[in-house]
């Protein structure tokens, strides 16, 4: 049994103007210790996954099909009540921290506390205060800066009490929404190598989102690139970034400034990412693509390059021999 | 939090507004036309009387040494007898400013309390059925014009019910008898019950918007999200995350309005003949009673100073990304 098994899952935002799905047919699995990135776009769907996996989807989403199922459990199917106890316990979330991630009236140790607490509500003192000098131990914080408040810590350090927070009850599953984007490169380093170093150790599922290809190359051993609401390639870290099938993988691979493209950056030319208020089988990367022929009005397809790499494309022949050199 | 030392630099910079206030104040007064004696005017008074009237209060001296003269009385607590009641200044304030702290300060505290809790459920159930309704009731107290509202209650409720009395603060004839502390506690309740509604009432909208939207700018911050990530229940992120960072900007409203109740309000005093520092301040200010007016504003502008400051310093400590 996997960890999280996701399966044919769509969410929906109701508006004024209709029902926008926002993800689309998406289906992954995750093993125990395991690390899946999902990159792609603002608005791509990502980071609506991620709040689908904590059950803390805005008021006017609807999850429109699909199980997203973790340790066994349907959480699609939970209350409020019962999100409360995975919440924080099983699955936990590790938000960027450059925003008021913490609450800027109480000391960190306390709101680090209050996950335990909330959790284990017979825990000793002692055993609570050992548990947050390990906690803090881990994500490298001197155990004298533990009563500070949040707007006395750098960025940082504020990143590594919120991966802290995250960690507090041993969770199963981490979700790691832009843990870093704020950061500048050296501390992002930093904070990457300390979400691997806790999450190999700790075997916990991580679930990686950021908008930053090179991010999620550099923690996650599985990658899937999203477009508009649907995963369209997902494979190994090597697979996806050595052999990229998608077109719309190679553009974005494409568009990264590296040592080997500086004076040959391809920024594509493209479109406005396509309606999602309508639901529709058709490709919706046709209109941006350099190698669409004759991909209107057909529907895209998953096609299996190896047992672990796949992209969902109209046009087998292009992926399966790759297309030059990206 | 505060250092000593910003306290320190901050009392001096209140006592130093507080001596401009005072100066301004005098003179002030002594600009302002008539006389305190063309005030008492008696027709039987002679030329004569009326010049040792003024030599007694001192108004024939030059204007600055009038002014040394109020100074010194000022520091050595002497703050001058009043030329309306004859009695000292000092004797007339007490006795007013208990029955306007009373009714104030009591009202401003219970509206805040109300207002703060009411705006945290409204904003918590944001665009709902109770929500609406508490916010458009808490907009229509607050633009309540306070005279027609409280002569609308004294109307229904004092004068056809006949449930609370018309005016005052207590009844003579229950404090020239021989009756309980208990009977007098209860008489001075039955009084305050009218004002005190009135007054509740139209602060208890704004403080009850201030708090709801105070409140809804908070959710949407990102500690919320945290919390609820952490699987905090609801009314634990709402009451120990939510309010406490939303009750803030509440706080100085509330000690402003404090420190402001002190001078009671005119129009709530005079309606309720409620004898406060408010009907005091408007009747010394018409009858040119110099130091009793100047007692009053003085007092004032005292505690209005005292008040900023504790607001702030109070702020400090509940906020612990304010140092000073």
């Amino acid at each position: 049994m996997s960890l999280l098994s996701v399966d044919h899952l769509s969410i929906g935002y109701q508006t004024k103007k209709g029902m926008l799905k926002a993800v689309d047919n998406i289906r992954f699995d995750l093993e125990k210790g395991q690390s899946l990135g999902f990159v792609g776009e603002s608005g791509c769907g990502k980071t609506t996954i991620g709040m689908a996996l904590m059950g803390l989807l805005p008021e006017n989403a609807v999850i429109l099909g699909g199980h997203i199922r973790f340790q066994g459990e349907d959480l699609a199917s939970l209350t409020e009540t019962q999100w409360q106890t995975v919440r924080g316990a099983k699955i936990a979330m590790i938000f960027q921290a450059a925003m008021n991630a913490l609450n800027p009236v109480m000391p960190v140790n306390e709101q680090i506390k209050e996950a335990i607490i909330t959790h284990q509500p017979d825990i000793s003192k002692t055993d609570l205060a050992d548990r947050m000098k390990e906690l803090f131990d881990l994500v490298d914080i001197p155990a004298r800066r533990m009563k500070d408040y949040p707007h006395e810590y750098s960025g940082g350090m504020k990143q590594r009490a919120i991966i802290a927070m995250a960690l507090a009850c041993d969770p199963a599953l981490i979700i790691a929404d832009e843990p870093t984007t704020a950061l500048d490169v050296i501390v992002q380093d930093q904070i990457l190598r300390e979400i691997k170093k806790v999450q190999e150790a700790t075997r916990t599922g991580l679930v990686f989102i950021s908008h930053d290809i090179a991010v999620v190359a550099s923690v996650c051993e599985r990658i899937c690139v999203m477009y508009a609401g649907q995963i369209v390639e997902t494979g190994t870290r090597k697979e996806v970034f050595k052999s990229p099938r998608h077109p719309y993988t190679r553009t974005l691979l494409n568009s990264y400034l590296s040592l080997d493209n500086l004076n040959d950056i391809r920024v594509p030319d493209m479109k406005e990412s396509p309606d999602q208020m309508i639901d529709t089988d058709e490709c919706r990367f046709a209109g941006s693509c350099a190698y669409a022929k004759g991909c209107a009005g057909r529907s895209p397809d998953w096609i299996d390059i190896s047992p672990t790499h796949k992209a969902f494309c109209c046009n087998p022949d292009m992926i399966r021999r790759g297309h030059g050199k990206s | 939090m505060a250092k000593p030392g910003y306290i320190l630099l901050k009392l001096v910079e209140v006592g130093i507004i507080f001596f401009v206030i005072l100066t301004a104040l005098f003179f002030l007064f002594r600009l302002s036309p008539g006389d305190p004696i063309s005030k008492m005017v008696d027709p039987m008074l002679t030329p004569e009387d009326m010049a040792h009237l003024i030599q007694q209060m001192g108004l024939d001296r030059p204007m600055w040494e009038q002014y040394l003269i109020y100074v010194k009385n000022f520091f050595t607590g002497h703050f001058g007898v009043s030329f309306h009641y004859g009695e000292p200044v000092a004797t007339i304030i007490a006795d007013k400013l208990k029955w306007t702290l009373l009714l104030f300060t009591t009202s401003t505290l219970l509206a805040a309390f109300a207002g703060v809790y009411l705006g945290k459920i409204a904003a918590w159930h944001k665009g709902s059925r109770l929500d609406n309704v508490m916010s458009v009731s808490a907009l229509v107290c607050y633009t309540l014009f306070i005279p027609w509202f409280a002569l609308l209650l004294l109307w229904i409720l004092g004068f056809k019910w006949g449930l609370f009395p018309l005016g005052g603060v207590l009844t003579p004839a229950l404090w020239i008898s021989n009756a309980s502390v208990f009977a007098r506690i209860l008489d001075v309740l039955h009084h305050l019950m009218l004002p005190l509604l009135t007054l509740f009432i139209i602060n208890l909208g704004s403080y009850l918007l201030l708090m709801r939207s105070s409140m809804l700018s908070v959710l949407r911050e990102d500690y919320i999200l945290t919390a609820r990530a952490k699987g905090l229940s609801e009314k634990k992120i709402r009451n120990k995350h939510a309010a406490r960072n939303a009750a803030l900007p509440v706080i100085t409203s509330v000690g402003l309005s404090l420190a402001f109740s002190i001078n009671g309000g005119a129009l709530t005093e005079q309606i309720f003949t409620w004898p406060g520092i408010g009907r005091e301040l408007i009747f010394a200010v018409s009858n040119n009673d110099y130091p009793l007016a100047q007692a009053c504003f003085l007092l004032i502008a005292l505690v209005v100073l005292c008040a900023n400051l504790i607001v702030d310093l109070l702020y400090a400590w509940l906020d612990p990304r304010i140092t000073y």
